[in-house]
C-alpha cells in the first residue's frame, strides 16, 4: 500500500452564493486531503465508503493520478451531495438532499484503515468525531502498524467535548481545528487567539494546525508557534474544502519531518490551490507539484524571517 | 443461532400525553424484533451496532434474559439517543434528538455510522443453520444485491421491514427489486399510504396483494394488521394488553415475531397475525423492551394456541 492513507467521506458539493448554485464539484474531506497529501506526495490513496457512481468522476480523477482505487468500499448506490450555501466569508450552512444518515453510513470505520495500512504506510488523515471509542481502536492500530494519524475534528462541538478530545488526542499525533470550533470547544471567543492558541499548546500531541480561515492559519508545537497568511497562487474562488485539504498536506510534512515553517507553508499553498476553483484541485501534475514545493520553501523562508510567536 | 433480529439499536426517552416522562428505555428495530422472537425461543440472537454506553445501561436486561452480546459491538461512545413524543391515543407525535442543529445532524448521522453492513451480518449467518432474519432497511440496490448474495448462500428466510422514509411511491421499483429476496414484507398504514399515494385501505389491500413476495404484514396501528398471502388477506383485531404503557416498537415486535411464526408453521397466514399481535400487546405493557421475555412464553403460547384454534373454527 502506499505511505499515506486519507481517510474520510468523499462527497460532492454546491456551493450557493447570492442564490447562484455552481455545478456539483468532487469534495468531501478524505478527498479535499488526498489532493493537499497529492500536490507534494505521490504515494498516497483514498480509503473510503462510498456510492457505486464515484468512478464516474473521483474514479477517473484518482486514475489520472496513477492511485489505486484499493481503499474505495462502495457500499450504496451513490456518492453523497451537500448544497453548501454561505451566508458570508466565514458562514455557511450545508443541506445533504440524499440525506444525513447515508453520510454516517458511508462514514470510514477504524477497520477501514486497519484493513489498508501496512508496513509502507507512514501517516494517516482521518476526519471523525471525538469519539474515545474510535481513537482508542485507531491509536492501537497505529501502534501496532507504526503509523502517525492526523485527526481533522469534526465540526458541531460543543464545551462539553473537551474532555473526550483531550483523551481522543493521546491516541494521534497530529490534530487539526479550525477557530471556529476551537472557540466553540475552549468557550473562549475567537478574538482572543492568544488564550485559544496557549489552550492549543496543552494538547497532547506533537503538532496542531489551528486554521484562521481567510486569515490563514498556525502551527502549535510545545515549544513554538508560527503563523503564515493565507496564500493564494491563482485567484480565490471558494473556499470549500480548504481545511481539510491543508490539514492532508500538514500531516504529510510533518510526518516527513519538516520543520514547522515549512509545515505551515505547505498546507497553506495546499489550501490556495484548492480555492481556486469550485471543488478539489482537478489536475496534479509534475509541473504543479513542483510549484507548489517551491512556492511552500518561499513561505517558508518568510515565515522564519519573521520569527516564532512565544504565548505564555 | 436458528434467528436473528439484526439492525440499529436506539435508546428511547417516552413522552407521553399525560405528562408522563419515561427516560433510557431500549430500543429500536432490532431489540424490539427480538424481544418479539424470544418471546417464544431461546435460539436468537441479536446483531447490532452500539455505543458503549448500551452495556451499561441495559447490564440488568442483559444478564436477566441471558443475552448473547457476541453480535452486539460498540463502534462509538454512545448509542442513538431519541425522544419520542405520544399523542393521547399512543401515535408517535414526533420524534427528535433535541432541538439544536448540531444534535439534529449527529442523531442522523450517527444512525447511519451504527447502521449494519451486509458484510458485518454475514459472519453470523454463514454456516449457521439460520432460518430465518429480521432486518429493518432501506431501498439502496447495492445493500439489497449484497444483501441476496449472503441470502442465496445462507438460505434462511427474510422479513423486510421497511424503513418508513423509503417506503415512497418513487422507490416503487427498488422496492420490487428488494422484494425479489423477501419472503415476508412488514409496513404499517402510514407508509403503505405513501407508498400507494392513496388513503383508501381497500384500494391499499389489493395493491399489496398485487406485490411480488410470499407473505405480508400490514399494521394498521390499534386496529391491528392483516396478513396477506396468496391474494388473500386476513385482518386480526389488535389484543387487549394487560397495561398500556408505551406504544413505541410495536411494529418492530411484532414483525420479529411474525418473522418466526412464518418460519415456524409454515407460513400460515393466521398464526402468523394472531402471534404477531400478541408480541405486540406484551410489548406495550411495558416501558421500552419487554423485561423478561422468557417468562411471557407459557402465556403467549397458550394465549396462542387459544386463539389461532378460535379463529380457524370460525
Amino acid at each position: 500500500m502506499e505511505k499515506y492513507l486519507c481517510c474520510g467521506n468523499i462527497m460532492s458539493d454546491s456551493v450557493i452564493k447570492n442564490n447562484i448554485a455552481s455545478p456539483l464539484s468532487m469534495g468531501g474531506p478524505g478527498f479535499f486531503a488526498l489532493t493537499g497529501v497529492r500536490i507534494f506526495e505521490k504515494s498516497c490513496t483514498l480509503v473510503t465508503r462510498t456510492g457505486a457512481n464515484y468512478v464516474d468522476d473521483y474514479g477517473k480523477w484518482l486514475d489520472r493520478h496513477s492511485i489505486s482505487h484499493r481503499g474505495v468500499d462502495v457500499n450504496s448506490e451513490k456518492v453523497t451531495y451537500g448544497h453548501i450555501v454561505f451566508r458570508d466569508k466565514n458562514n455557511y450552512t450545508a443541506d445533504y438532499p440524499m440525506g444525513v444518515e447515508l453520510v454516517g453510513y458511508q462514514m470510514t470505520h477504524p477497520e477501514d484503515i486497519e484493513k489498508h495500512a501496512d508496513e509502507n504506510t507512514k501517516g494517516i488523515y482521518l476526519f471523525h468525531y471525538p469519539d474515545i471509542t474510535v481513537w482508542k481502536l485507531m491509536g492501537a492500530a497505529a501502534r501496532k502498524k507504526r503509523f502517525k494519524i492526523m485527526w481533522e475534528i469534526m465540526p458541531f462541538l460543543s464545551a462539553d467535548d473537551l474532555p473526550k478530545v483531550q483523551i481522543c488526542c493521546k491516541n494521534v499525533d497530529m490534530f487539526s481545528i479550525n477557530s471556529k470550533e476551537a472557540s466553540i470547544l475552549y468557550s473562549i471567543s475567537e478574538e482572543r487567539e492568544e488564550q485559544i492558541i496557549n489552550e492549543l499548546m496543552k494538547l497532547p500531541v506533537e503538532m496542531t494546525l489551528y486554521r484562521v480561515g481567510n486569515r490563514g492559519a498556525y502551527v502549535i508545537t510545545k515549544d513554538e508557534v508560527v503563523y503564515c497568511k493565507k496564500i493564494n497562487p491563482k485567484r480565490a474562488v471558494d473556499p470549500t474544502g480548504c481545511g481539510n485539504t491543508s490539514t492532508g498536506a500538514a500531516m504529510w510534512a510533518h510526518t516527513e519531518g519538516y520543520e514547522s515553517a515549512m509545515v505551515l507553508a505547505m498546507a497553506n499553498v495546499a489550501a490556495g490551490y484548492n480555492a481556486a476553483q469550485y471543488g478539489a484541485i482537478p489536475e496534479i501534475t509534475d509541473d504543479l507539484m513542483k510549484k507548489a514545493y517551491a512556492l511552500a520553501e518561499k513561505h517558508c523562508r518568510r515565515i522564519k524571517r519573521r520569527g516564532r510567536y512565544t504565548f505564555k | 443461532m436458528k434467528y436473528i433480529a439484526a439492525g440499529n439499536t436506539m435508546i428511547d426517552n417516552g413522552h407521553y400525553a399525560d405528562g408522563r416522562r419515561v427516560t433510557q428505555n431500549l430500543g429500536g428495530p432490532a431489540p424490539f424484533a427480538y424481544s418479539g422472537i424470544r418471546i417464544w425461543d431461546d435460539e436468537v440472537q441479536l446483531i447490532s451496532n452500539v455505543g458503549r454506553d448500551f452495556y451499561t445501561i441495559f447490564k440488568e436486561w442483559l444478564d436477566k434474559n441471558n443475552v448473547d452480546t457476541s453480535g452486539i459491538v460498540a463502534k462509538l461512545d454512545t448509542s442513538n439517543h431519541i425522544d419520542m413524543y405520544f399523542d393521547e391515543h399512543g401515535d408517535v407525535l414526533d420524534i427528535d434528538s433535541g432541538t439544536d442543529k448540531r444534535n439534529t445532524y449527529l442523531y442522523a448521522e450517527k444512525i447511519g455510522y451504527l447502521k449494519l453492513f451486509p458484510e458485518e451480518l454475514s459472519k453470523f449467518t454463514e454456516g449457521k443453520n439460520v432460518k430465518g432474519l429480521y432486518m429493518a432497511q432501506n431501498t439502496d440496490r447495492l445493500i439489497w444485491e449484497k444483501f441476496a448474495e449472503i441470502k442465496k448462500r445462507d438460505g434462511f428466510k427474510y422479513m423486510w421491514e421497511i424503513e418508513g422514509a423509503h417506503c415512497i411511491a418513487k422507490n416503487m421499483e427498488d422496492i420490487l427489486f428488494a422484494l425479489q429476496y423477501t419472503d415476508v414484507f412488514s409496513l404499517n398504514i402510514g407508509e403503505a399510504r405513501n407508498l400507494f399515494e392513496t388513503d383508501d385501505e381497500d384500494e391499499i389491500i389489493r395493491k399489496l396483494k398485487e406485490l411480488p413476495v410470499d407473505m405480508i404484514l400490514f399494521r394498521v396501528g390499534k386496529r391491528g394488521l392483516f396478513t396477506i398471502k396468496e391474494g388473500k388477506h386476513y385482518y386480526h383485531d389488535s389484543i387487549k394488553p394487560e397495561r398500556l404503557l408505551d406504544p413505541a416498537g410495536c411494529g418492530n415486535t411484532s414483525t420479529g415475531s411474525a418473522m418466526y411464526s412464518y418460519c415456524e408453521t409454515d407460513g400460515d397466514p393466521i398464526a402468523v397475525g394472531i402471534m404477531a399481535n400478541i408480541a405486540a400487546a406484551l410489548n406495550i405493557s411495558y416501558y421500552g423492551i419487554i423485561p423478561h421475555m422468557e417468562a411471557e412464553r407459557e402465556k403467549a403460547n397458550a394465549m396462542a394456541k387459544e386463539l389461532i384454534s378460535k379463529y380457524k373454527s370460525k
